[in-house]
């Protein structure tokens, strides 16, 4: 899907440490997104799936038998 | 009217270690793989709490857990991933409406999410953009919200974000102009 361009405007202003010859510098950078979708994406790259959730999710599937296929599939 | 807890993204993908799916069904692993994040991810903007996310992704990936051999394609896996999570989602805010519950933001709960690698800064830059885009998006009708948060996934087509919202692949187009429009208000208000 082709973004509509209508959002343009810094979103993040990320600061970072930077220790040049001993003195620490503030640098700011902009990233700018040209749709709301770029930056939902963005943000969505950043958001990583809890680490527990597999380790749980295991667990739960474990106790449970994966469903049989549908019963008119056995006669295809 | 019940207002939901503002949140953050936890962390940054590139800075938490690799999640371990080795514990999955072979097969499952790689459906949870390649699903897990988008619709973590929405389930965490539509209920804007992230321990509520990821009750709702186990909850999913469960059912998923006894179709698997039914689907016949990634994108026909997707848009089903998604229609349940959405279902799950609607009946959990509309439990939340009923009950009236209110509650505010709690920055406790953003500290223990975050990963032991991230910088102070890290945090403090996802912290920032993550509460800007959950405050924008609580503040757009949820149709605006549906639509731009399913057509960000680009693994989708306008004819199944129609499908998924109840509408054809025209309106789809016709709505999301005017919800670019209103998150791109939404979110300027929130600088």
């Amino acid at each position: 899907m082709k973004p509509d361009p209508i959002l343009r405007q810094t979103t993040t202003e990320k600061q970072v440490e930077e220790t040049i010859t001993g003195e620490t510098q503030q640098v700011r950078a902009e990233q700018k997104f040209v749709s709301a979708e770029e930056l939902l994406r963005h943000d969505r790259a950043q958001t990583p799936v809890p680490e527990a959730l597999a380790q749980r999710l295991a667990a739960t599937v474990g106790q449970t038998e994966p469903g049989s296929p549908p019963w008119w599939r056995r006669w295809l | 009217m019940a207002e939901l807890r503002d949140t953050v993204s936890p962390a940054t993908a590139s800075s938490g270690p690799p999640e371990d799916v080795t514990a999955l069904p072979p097969d499952f692993s790689a459906l949870y793989s390649a699903h897990s994040q988008p619709i973590y991810y929405l389930a965490l903007r539509l209920l804007a709490d992230p321990q509520q996310a990821e009750d709702a992704t186990h909850d999913v990936f469960v059912k998923a857990f006894g179709k698997v051999a039914e689907f016949r394609g990634d994108a026909e896996i997707r848009t089903w991933l998604y229609r349940i999570t959405l279902n799950h989602c609607s009946n959990l805010r509309q439990r939340w409406s009923a009950r009236n519950i209110h509650t505010t933001l709690d920055e406790a709960s953003f500290d223990h999410l975050a990963g032991p690698a991230d910088s102070p800064f890290r945090l403090l830059e996802t912290k920032e953009l993550g509460q800007r885009i959950q405050q924008t998006l609580n503040s757009l009708p949820e149709e605006y919200r549906l639509l731009l948060l399913l057509v960000a996934d680009e693994q989708l087509s306008y004819e199944q974000v129609g499908q998924l919202t109840q509408q054809t692949a025209d309106a789809v187009r016709g709505k999301l102009h005017r919800a670019r429009r209103a998150f791109a208000a939404a979110f300027a208000k929130t600088a």
